[in-house]
């Protein structure tokens, strides 16, 4: 089991009609490990990763979760968006946790849901808004609540399509921490594209970089000093990954 | 409220002190006494029973239409494209304009009627729905998709809760419009069953020239509008889209 990695992506290429997104993407996610995918826009990285999430099937290639093909959606592997709009405002914070867990037969008992969902969201700080609704709740405790929403769900995988893009520096910076330490705490792997390589550094184990005119990836970058609070280093890094989007 | 209080005020103190003729407007107490007693001593209270009761079964055929042509919209580009055609062309056309057509085709009796408020409730309704349909963010249905919900429960658990705002706009314009058919309806077809409705009532007052019967008619139709707005569309939207946050105070 330890030997077969929780996602591995062979050799995935993706055209929409004559305009060519992905060609020939691989790469494994191991255990415990967290991805950033990094690129210019158009580099076909969230293609990869609706591809990944089985929204969308590559032309060539394969998706294995668990070295077994993934080609419907399900929830493990899960997306967590960018949208704010991603809870249901119908439900309260509780019941947003509440309401997957039994539609999707996680769990079969409301009681064990509810049990699950109040520790997940005690995880993220939102022990205080379990009744709220979500029109009630700022921007990053919305994506907190979507994030206790996809622990509680217990995915293989976790998707990430720039989920605090949207959100003011302070809280990203808070969320990204949050969502590394609850991501190791259940041993969540994580695959996340950004924008931003500050956020790849801060969360991701490696980084990968993508080219466009089709996306393909570049190069693979090992972050090892990702938890050490080490600024030269870091600064090598950053300089690294830019000096290979520029390239 | 308070304004209703004033306006009633008015219009009795312009027919009490000679502003008005009162042949033209009597006095809202007298016109308040004769809709009490053409109520509960005449033919108004079931008159108005029987135009609820058209107008509720309309209604109702109409909501069922509604969800299958919209479900239908939605699962082909075909049906969507030929309901926007039709759409274009009867949505605007007056339920007055049809009613000839109406009478030549189907008679005069309760199925005319209901294809009336039909036309009036109809287009309208399934608008609402299509524009709600497009208006749920693409990360809820997605995220449907993603824990691998059966189309069922996408249906009962996503879309049905995200549809309601334009649901509820759809259902107040209906209401209105199904009432504006029925009483234009009930004036030109005249006597529907034993008694008729509401907009015969209305139209015999004319007839007769009793101005308070015409103003009592349209008294009642005035106070099912509001207790439908206060009690039914309100009270609905209170304990769901307003509490929700769907939709604004």
């Amino acid at each position: 089991m330890s030997d077969i990695p929780v996602l591995s992506v062979q050799g995935v290429s993706k055209s929409f009609g004559a305009l060519e997104v992905l060609r020939d993407v691989s790469f494994d996610l191991n255990a415990n490990e967290i991805i950033a995918v990094i690129g210019h826009s158009g580099c076909g990285k969230t293609t990869l990763l609706r591809i990944v999430c089985a929204f969308e099937s590559g032309d060539k290639g394969a998706v294995l979760l668990d070295g077994a093909r993934h080609e419907k959606p399900s929830k493990e592997a899960l997306m967590l968006f960018q949208s704010f709009e991603q809870l249901q405002p119908w439900r309260t914070t509780l019941g947003n946790v509440v309401y997957p867990l039994l539609a999707a037969g996680a769990v079969k008992r409301r009681a064990e849901a509810r049990t699950l969902a109040l520790k997940r969201l005690a995880d993220v700080g939102l022990s205080d808004f379990v009744d709220a609704y979500p029109h009630t709740l700022s921007g990053g405790m919305k994506q907190r609540a979507a994030v206790a929403r996809a622990l509680a769900l217990a995915p293989r995988v976790l998707l990430m399509d720039e989920p605090f893009a949207a959100l003011d520096n302070i809280t990203r910076g808070t969320l990204q921490a949050l969502t590394r330490r609850v991501c190791g705490k259940y041993g969540i792997s994580a695959l996340l594209v950004t924008h931003s390589v500050e956020e790849a550094l801060v969360m991701a184990d490696r980084i990968i970089v993508m080219d466009r005119d089709p996306g393909r990836i570049k190069a693979i970058v090992e972050n090892p000093e990702r938890d050490a609070a080490d600024p030269p280093r870091r600064t090598e890094l950053t300089e690294r990954v830019m000096t290979l989007l520029r390239e | 409220m308070l304004w209703l209080i004033v306006l009633l005020a008015l219009w009795e103190a312009a027919a009490r002190l000679g502003w008005v003729n009162t042949y033209i407007l009597p006095p809202f107490t007298t016109v308040a006494a004769r809709l009490w007693h053409e109520l509960f001593f005449g033919r108004l209270g079931v008159q108005t029973l029987n135009s609820l009761w058209v107008v509720l079964q309309g209604f109702g055929i109409s909501f069922a239409l509604a969800v299958v042509i919209t479900a239908l919209c939605a699962a082909s580009r075909s049906i969507e494209s030929l309901f926007n055609t039709l759409s274009t062309i009867l949505n605007p056309l007056p339920a007055v304009a049809i009613m000839p057509l109406i009478i030549m085709w189907f008679g005069i009796d309760v199925t005319a009627m209901f294809i009336i408020i039909i036309h009036g409730v109809l287009w309208t309704l399934i608008r609402h729905l299509l524009d709600g349909l497009r208006a749920i963010p693409a990360a809820q249905l997605e995220f449907g998709r993603n824990i691998g919900l059966s189309p069922f429960r996408m249906f009962s658990g996503i879309i049905v809760f995200a549809l309601m705002p334009e649901l509820l706009a759809g259902l107040r314009t209906g209401w209105g419009r199904a009432w504006r058919a029925l009483i234009s309806a009930e004036m030109v077809f005249g006597m529907i069953g034993t008694l008729g409705g509401l907009g015969y009532y209305i139209y015999m007052g004319r007839a007769y020239a009793r101005i308070s019967d015409v103003l009592a008619g349209i008294i009642i139709i005035a106070v099912i509008g509001i207790a439908a707005e206060s009690f039914v569309f309100g009270g609905i939207e209170r304990a769901t889209t307003r509490k929700w946050g769907m939709t604004r105070e």
